[in-house]
């Protein structure tokens, strides 16, 4: 006579299965997500050999009252420095959520992206973190509290999202941020933050670029900045201004684009402008000239852009890169960012 | 008997088999090693060697339409020799292949977990699976399949990436994808395991459905590798050399972050699923090489995985030697035995199938004879 079963075989071997997975967290140490200090923001900067980490937190109480902290500490080890964070915050340091990452002048042009290649290969920060250079100290533009109430970390992170239409500023990722530096040049740019005040008002200012190598950096007025947008494909909408007769004016850019074509010892930018005139028209106008007056502030922009980076030996435009691309070898002489001439044609359409 | 129905698979499962074959461990390190070596125009190692692992697919679906390579009508010592290459093989793969998902798992999905744990997890579902058979393993990937077309169409909706293509240029052929394509041969090659499944017909499902399945599988697949290579060299040009898993780094790049923060959930189940699938397959080709020589029992699976585990944790145990395991003689070995028994099974099927056709001949001619001396004694 057959015995009967009291547990069919793979039933029971489906429910060893789960129990096992559902137990597995408790085998390891595994920190809940309360037992974790969820970092918004971060800032890095190189002070004497020594990095100097701050990360700002969120914290909110039963009666939903907001609160912006910010923690720092300095240490030659960044795993060292992400310990002592966790144990004065009170919960492991978790980055995969940081919006935005500040950084010092010091340490973008003197740690040969050592911080940087440790968040990376560690993937200790998510390839979307924005990253920003900063133009006093980054842990001031984290820690300062604005007139809104918010943390300057946690601001920046969402206004970071919308500047390119706003000023012209291109917002950049730490994946971007890697892939530019391993270009030829290595040259990448960085919007550039400064902490303002007015009065009793404080606020975060970007309106200008962080340019470097690496080793040399530059940093672009507003104007270069919008020209760097527009040569490199960023700025499809946002305000241009022209003057004609001491009258102002103002347009919207519609679409807009450039192509860059390099040679031995030119550079040839065309951009073609889509822009409308809905955005403020002084009266009785001409609107050829004021194409004209536009045509020539593009012309101005990318021209400062592209010189004040040329003087500093960084290839802002990626030339070398292009000529690379291109096939051709010249890029690799000592002096060919130095002979190199600008070209630049504007094209402009009102709509 | 029953074994033959535990290994009977229809034609589209075995695409969805073959599609996850090729492409789970492609997917993960393997573009940033060939970026590494090979820069912008290592897609071009991808593209050679994945139409390579096709067109040896197709060889291995003629030869799984006939039946699994051990209950083919060849000789007994062919099968005992195709057995033993088949689970050296499987064994280099589940262990140098799948430790890297297991450090994946470890120190991506987890904060650094000890490896002991996962690999048990991961060895106990896989082995379970594989001694199910090989129709249990298709259905698990039928099922799998909408968690995968889910995750795709999730990346299309929302995927939010700035392909350059500067990044590709120039296109040149140098010698540098040939050291490429030497140096990750471990990561080629994965089509042995699905010589121990007897494909069938579909039963309501005619040969023009079927040729649609066989392209939407190879597109499948080409996308997947291929497709993934040119995205991942458009987004991180020569900086992917840093870039660990380029299926979630580059899936990963999202619209929803914006929102809700990091969204990688569906792309890390798909993966997961299909690592699953593909472990156990290679379980599964190394169970039914042992089994072969130790007979149909539950004990020899388990020793399997044991051994598996073993080697996964005490033998590899880091992502370093992993790599360097990878990269060893190791890969050469490998290849051979995936060429050669494929090659084989293919001969010696081809040549027990001429000589059952000569047999049938001599048959039907010696059946009338046969037939008219009946007639003859009846008419006596």
């Amino acid at each position: 006579m057959k015995k009967p079963k009291i547990v069919n075989k793979k039933w029971l071997v489906i429910v060893i299965i789960i129990v096992f997975l559902v137990v597995f967290s408790l085998l390891e140490e595994q920190k809940s997500i309360s037992a974790r200090s969820i970092v918004l923001a971060m800032s890095i900067d190189l002070i004497d050999d020594e990095y100097e980490v701050g990360i700002q937190l969120l914290r909110t109480d039963l009666k939903d009252k907001q609160e912006f902290i910010t923690y720092s500490t300095t240490g030659a080890h960044l795993t060292e420095i992400l310990e002592k964070l966790s144990h004065d915050s009170g919960g492991l340091v978790s980055l995969c959520h940081t919006m935005v990452l500040i950084l010092g002048q010091d340490l973008l042009t003197k740690d040969r992206d050592r911080a940087m290649r440790f968040f990376i290969e560690n993937e200790e920060l998510c390839n979307n973190t924005m990253i920003v250079a900063s133009k006093d100290s980054p842990i001031e533009a984290l820690s300062v509290k604005l007139s809104n109430g918010q943390g300057g970390g946690y601001y920046l992170g969402g206004m970071l999202r919308n500047i390119v239409t706003d000023l012209g500023v291109i917002p950049i990722t730490i994946k971007d941020y890697i892939k530019n530096r391993y270009r030829i040049g290595n040259c990448v740019y960085l919007p550039c933050v400064s902490v303002e005040k007015t009065g009793e008002t404080t606020f975060l200012s970007v309106t200008e670029s962080f340019i470097t190598d690496g080793f040399n950096y530059s940093i672009l007025s507003e104007n270069a900045t919008k020209g760097l947008s527009l040569v490199l494909n960023k700025l499809k909408s946002g305000e241009l201004s022209y003057t004609v007769d001491n009258k102002m004016g103002q347009v919207d850019i519609v679409k807009s684009s450039a192509d860059i074509k390099v040679e031995q010892d030119a550079a040839n930018v065309k951009i073609k402008t889509q822009l409308n005139d809905r955005a403020y028209v002084p009266e009785n106008i001409d609107e050829e000239r004021s194409v004209e007056d536009l045509q020539k502030n593009i012309k101005k922009y990318v021209e400062e852009c592209f010189f004040s980076c040329r003087e500093k030996g960084l290839d802002i435009f990626y030339l070398g890169q292009r000529a690379y691309a291109q096939g051709k070898d010249f890029y690799q002489q000592n002096d060919f960012l130095e002979n190199m001439k600008l070209k630049v044609e504007v094209d402009i359409t009102m709509k | 008997m029953e074994n033959i129905q535990k290994n009977k698979i229809y034609e589209e499962q075995f695409l969805l088999l073959a599609f996850i074959s090729i492409v789970t461990f492609k997917i993960v390190m393997l573009p940033q090693y060939l970026v590494s070596t090979a820069s912008n125009n290592s897609y071009m190692v991808m593209f050679f060697m994945v139409a390579i692992e096709v067109m040896m697919l197709t060889v291995v679906f003629g030869i799984a339409k006939n039946g699994s390579i051990l209950e083919q009508d060849i000789p007994k010592w062919l099968k005992g020799a195709l057995a033993i290459l088949v689970f050296l093989s499987s064994i280099i793969k589940c262990t140098v292949r799948g430790s890297e998902g297991i450090a994946y798992i470890s120190t991506s999905l987890y904060a650094n977990v000890s490896w002991t744990f996962i690999t048990l997890a991961l060895v106990i579902t896989c082995i379970y699976i594989a001694q199910q058979g090989g129709k249990v393993l298709a259905r698990s990937a039928q099922i799998f399949f909408w968690i995968i077309a889910f995750a795709v169409a999730f990346f299309i909706i929302f995927s939010q990436i700035n392909l350059d293509a500067l990044n590709l240029m120039p296109f040149k052929i140098s010698g540098d994808l040939a050291i490429a394509g030497d140096k990750y041969l471990m990561w080629f090659g994965d089509f042995t395991p699905l010589l121990f499944v007897t494909v069938v017909p579909s039963k309501n499902h005619g040969k023009k459905r079927l040729a649609i399945w066989t392209a939407l599988a190879v597109l499948g697949v080409i996308l997947f590798t291929v497709g993934l290579m040119l995205i991942f060299i458009c987004t991180f040009g020569n900086a992917g050399e840093l870039m660990g898993n380029a299926f979630l780094n580059v899936s990963s790049l999202n619209k929803i972050f914006f929102m809700i923060g990091s969204a990688d959930l569906p792309t890390v189940l798909s993966w997961l699923v299909m690592y699953i699938v593909k472990f156990s397959l290679l379980l599964y080709a190394m169970t039914s090489c042992a089994k072969f020589f130790f007979g149909d029992k539950v004990i020899v699976s388990l020793i399997c995985g044991a051994i598996v585990y073993c080697i996964i944790c005490f033998g590899i145990g880091n992502l370093n030697t992993n790599y360097t395991l990878a990269t060893s003689w190791l890969r050469y070995l490998m290849v051979f035995f995936e060429f050669t028994v494929v090659v084989a099974a293919y001969i010696a099927m081809r040549v027990s199938q001429s000589k059952k056709q000569q047999n049938a001949k001599s048959d039907n001619l010696r059946q009338p004879n046969a037939n008219q001396t009946d007639t003859a004694q009846g008419e006596i």
